[in-house]
């Protein structure tokens, strides 16, 4: 995943950028290359705060991933807009806990129990 | 009286027709005994996962019809539509056994959970098993794929299985063993039995996985380091949630 400057891009290459990050991780996953997820992490985290940052916060040009195919982009883009969609993003993992995505659905019931003890506060 | 030489070759002709007609009906024998076992091991495999024959299903004619449902509103196994998308095609079945133990573990993988996915939402799966089932090369690794069918276990029971080893299956440290050394807890403590359960294989491999990767909901890193700071009851929380999210322990 190339290195790039996120202020000169749209919020569509950024939710691009965000989408084309979670496919690798998945393939990351799958390799267990954890090493590899974890820069990736970071990368993705870059981009949430480039989109929260725009104007009106354009975290929500991520909901429409919750539709997507790949379960880890679903998953993704449902705790990125946990503090902009509550609801649906809940919804959204409550649906890959339900379908039982693996290895998605771990982190999806996790999150869903942090966020009801109070350990996960989405801003 | 005819000849004999007219005669021996029509009796030759009978017993050969009685021959291929027995065996005509051997095959037919053999065919309905592997489409038996085919089935068993569907239903097996089905049941293993929590499969419930008596489970509603939504009638036909409906856009989910024939998928199970809770029968109330917002089943939680419907496919497509609002609920996800509808389940992938199953992963491609290698016809050699794969030349590295990368790839072989990624189809154990990949298979194990499309059959979980497919079984909990009553998505065709006898095809894929029948194809699945004739590949001997699998034969010393379908353990693991098998295992990962089990339906959620009590603690008693994971905990109980740690002094039965089987293939496919791992011990698996509930609050996880290295880090709780690290920070100074005995080895009395981490290998105690309550501390230990038996689980399958790969389902123990996701959970180290998670342990391992950058998390969102502690602060943008590892449960790992996430539970650095906690005592014994904290880690041992994370532990059994972990295997309550895996599926693998009954809430």
């Amino acid at each position: 995943m190339k290195q790039v400057k996120l202020r000169d891009m749209s919020v569509d290459q950024l939710v691009e950028r965000f989408t084309a990050i979670a496919l690798e991780q998945d393939e990351a996953l799958l390799n267990d290359d954890i090493a590899k997820f974890n820069r990736l992490f970071d990368l993705m985290e870059a981009v949430k705060e480039e989109l929260k940052a725009r104007d009106s916060d354009q975290r929500r040009a991520l909901i429409p991933l919750y539709n997507h195919r790949n379960a880890q982009v679903r998953l993704k883009a449902a705790k990125a807009t946990l503090a902009v969609a509550p609801e649906a993003a809940r919804q959204v993992l409550q649906s890959i806990s339900d379908r039982a995505e693996f290895p998605q659905a771990l982190d999806a019931g996790m999150t869903i129990k942090a966020l009801d003890r109070g350990i996960f506060k989405p801003t | 009286m005819r000849p004999r030489e007219l005669i021996e070759p029509r009796e030759k002709i009978h017993r050969m027709l009685d021959h291929i007609r027995w065996y005509i009906h051997e095959l037919k024998w053999r065919n309905a005994c592997l489409d038996f076992e085919i089935a068993a091991r569907r239903f097996h495999l089905a049941t293993k996962a929590g499969y419930n024959p008596s489970q509603p299903r939504v009638p036909t004619g409906n856009p989910d019809g024939g998928q199970w449902t809770s029968g109330a509103q917002g089943g939680a196994a419907s496919i497509g539509h609002n609920q996800g998308p509808p389940l992938e095609d199953p992963p491609e079945i290698p016809k050699q056994e794969p030349s590295s133990a990368k790839e072989r573990n990624n189809f154990l993988k990949a298979a194990a959970r499309w059959l979980a996915r497919a079984i909990r939402m009553g998505g065709p799966v006898g095809a894929f098993v029948a194809a699945y089932e004739a590949m001997s090369w699998l034969d010393t690794d379908r353990p693991f794929i098998e295992a990962y069918q089990d339906p959620p276990k009590t603690l008693d029971e994971l905990q109980e299985a740690v002094t039965s080893p089987q293939r496919g299956y791992n011990i698996h440290h509930i609050v996880e063993q290295t880090p709780a050394e690290l920070d100074g807890f005995p080895r009395s403590m981490i290998d105690a039995p309550d501390n230990l359960v038996r689980i399958p294989a790969l389902k123990h491999w996701e959970i180290n996985r998670w342990y391992e990767t950058k998390n969102e909901n502690y602060d943008q890193v590892t449960p790992r380091a996430y539970v650095r700071d906690k005592d014994w009851s904290g880690r041992t929380r994370v532990g059994l949630d972990a295997l309550i999210e895996s599926g693998v322990l009954k809430p």
